[in-house]
């Protein structure tokens, strides 16, 4: 009977991965978002390793340097001297983090109630909808700053706050498939042969969405990283003396008179990520395209 | 038409309830004392238990729960700690001021949007289509706060064209259309930017397929020129799903507004929301969270009833 369910279990598992890397290699633009991450997330996690400077050391006879004009700080200084190259990669792991961390939490919640709700239906499924409408009727952000504003500014607030703003889409969109997979014949199959709900939902109906979270997971990391990093704009994300890009972009907005490469760096750093994890997620949605559409939704950053 | 709408009242009544629950709770989580936060710092032990007992902090949770949404529904949304006045009045104040801020970027996002959307779709893979994608794509990766301060950079301190923030010359109250008018257009178009991608995105999309349907090929059948067939029968067809999103697009863009308005100091009810955190000003920030929710809610609501206005069959239905 053990044996039995196994072998299902290796028939329900998506085999796609690899499909999706010859996929984006050949289509290019996933291809170089993939790229352009992985060198920002090794930078990023090599921080302490890497020949630079420390990013909180003030040194104020070295103020408001222009990028490209001194070779001990090619990106140029801050307004207290501090090196920009080093608070632009030691703000990537506090600022990568923050975004995945962030999609994590809605991830986890969201998965999990829109797996349940579609599974097991009838009443559960009416409460947890319900809920889900009500956090929809929530501009995010809104929702976002109310929660960080109730519970006082920090980076950790910041993530809960942000993690709560991203459960309904999660919900939903994991909901929509398991009502597809619930009726399909190997789920039924699999009845028959004896498995339980709990199996039948996390090993065999469960996998079937993960193609289609991941799209939405890698265009949602991109959007945490947004919206912490406007936490932190606000004031209401990380504090000093931890900085991340958001927190770098404030810091320069004083200065955007006489040294505009304070707010700038940041702010094409948030771009360039952002941009390479969009065009990942829509890489693997048009490769994903015929079963998922309708599915995973556009891009609509709601 | 009048049936239609009870009708989605009466299902938008759990999510308003629902609403109001949320907003409630998200301020019942706050550390501290709220009697001792509105009282101030310098308040003594009597006076703050004076305060209790006047704003019914010290009854039950679940009467004050009814005895705010009771006020609520008759517009009273408690006091302002900070400015000291009604925050009704408060949120009254600057509610033009987003409204304005939102419907020029719309209109701004619909216009451009469309326009590039027709464009690139009209000519499916040529580069003309390319190029507007990859502007569809950057667009949706830039983040508000960094593009309004690049159009400060660029427009404000390097060309000197526009003013950097407010609404309008400080000290003076002439409300010049131009005046306003010059404050506006730099936080409009930072709203609009993210819009106009996903637009032209939709519009793309909804163009390629409708203009595959065989209506269109009997209108071209009959002869009608190009520009016939695309204004009278394509048009409607490929602006229906525009609608749709243009309801979740106010709840992005309440959101994408709090960071504008911060940025160029805009003075709508972002910029409130901002303060009322920055002072510790509960009431406040439970009102403004409210009514924000409750024009997204609103909103779906007549986005769903202009169906039947664009779209005939939905009427038949």
């Amino acid at each position: 009977m053990a044996q039995n369910t196994q072998a299902l279990d290796a028939y329900a598992r998506p085999s796609a991965w690899r499909r999706w890397w010859t996929t984006a290699w050949q289509s290019q633009t996933p291809f170089w978002g993939a790229v352009v991450i992985f060198l920002v997330a090794l930078a990023a996690i090599l921080a302490p390793l890497l020949p630079i400077p420390d990013p909180d050391m003030l040194d104020t006879s070295v103020r408001l340097v222009s990028p490209f004009q001194s070779g001990d700080h090619p990106l140029g200084t801050d307004q207290v001297g501090r090196d920009m190259l080093a608070r632009l990669i030691w703000g990537a792991r506090v600022s990568l983090a923050a975004g995945i961390f962030a999609a994590l939490i809605s991830v986890g919640i969201g998965a999990l109630l829109g797996l349940s709700a579609g599974f097991l239906g009838g009443k559960w499924d009416v409460f947890i909808m319900r809920i889900v409408d009500v956090l929809m009727a929530f501009p995010p952000l809104v929702l976002a700053v109310a929660i960080v504003g109730a519970l006082g500014p920090g980076l950790r607030n910041a993530l809960i706050a942000t993690g709560i703003m991203g459960i309904p889409l999660y919900a939903r969109m994991v909901r929509s498939v398991i009502l597809v997979e619930r009726e399909m014949d190997y789920v039924t199959a699999a009845r028959a042969l004896g498995a339980t709900d709990r199996r039948i939902m996390w090993r065999h109906a469960f996998p079937a969405t993960i193609p289609a979270l991941s799209v939405l997971l890698s265009i949602d990391v991109g959007y945490k990283i947004i919206v912490t990093a406007g936490l932190s704009f606000l004031g209401l994300g990380s504090q000093p003396p931890t900085s991340d890009w958001g927190s770098m972009l404030a810091d320069g907005r004083a200065f955007i008179s006489t040294s505009p490469h304070i707010a700038i760096i940041p702010g094409i750093a948030i771009f360039v990520v952002v941009l390479a994890l969009n065009l990942l997620g829509d890489g693997m949605r048009d490769f994903l395209d015929p079963r998922t559409s309708g599915v995973v939704p556009e891009n609509t950053r709601t | 038409m009048a049936a239609f709408l009870a009708r989605r009242l009466l299902i938008a009544i759990p999510t308003i309830f629902g609403v109001t629950l949320v907003v409630f709770a998200v301020i019942q989580v706050t550390p501290g004392d709220p009697a001792a936060i509105a009282a101030g710092p310098v308040a003594t032990e009597e006076q703050i238990e004076e305060l209790r007992k006047t704003l019914g902090l010290d009854k039950p949770i679940i009467v004050q729960y009814f005895n705010w949404i009771g006020d609520a529904a008759q517009g009273d949304l408690g006091r302002s700690i900070q400015f000291r006045r009604p925050v009704t009045e408060e949120i009254v104040d600057k509610a033009g001021n987003t409204a304005l801020l939102v419907f020029t970027s719309v209109a701004i996002a619909a216009a451009v949007g469309i326009a590039l959307g027709l464009l690139s779709g009209s000519r499916p893979n040529t580069w003309m289509d390319r190029l507007s994608r990859v502007f569809g794509s950057m667009g949706i990766s830039m983040p508000e706060f960094a593009l309004g301060l690049l159009l400060i950079i660029i427009f404000s301190v390097e060309l000197d064209l526009l003013p950097t923030s407010g609404m309008r010359p400080p000290g003076s109250l002439t409300t010049e259309v131009s005046e306003v008018a010059k404050h506006l257009i730099l936080p409009a178009v930072t709203l609009a930017v993210p819009q106009i991608a996903i637009t032209s995105r939709l519009t793309r999309s909804s163009f390629l397929q409708v203009i595959s349907q065989d209506y269109i090929r009997t209108a071209r059948a009959k002869g009608l020129r190009e520009s016939m067939v695309l204004s009278r029968h394509a048009l409607r067809n490929i602006l229906i799903p525009l609608v749709t999103i243009v309801g979740w697009q106010l709840g992005y863009l309440l959101s994408a507004s709090i960071l504008v308005e911060t940025v160029f100091g805009w003075p709508g009810l972002g910029n409130l929301m901002v303060l009322a955190v920055d002072g510790r000003d509960f009431p406040l920030l439970q009102g403004v969270t409210l009514v924000l929710a409750l024009a997204v809610v609103l909103a779906n609501i007549l986005v769903d009833m202009s169906y039947g206005l664009i779209d005939p069959r939905v009427k038949a239905q």
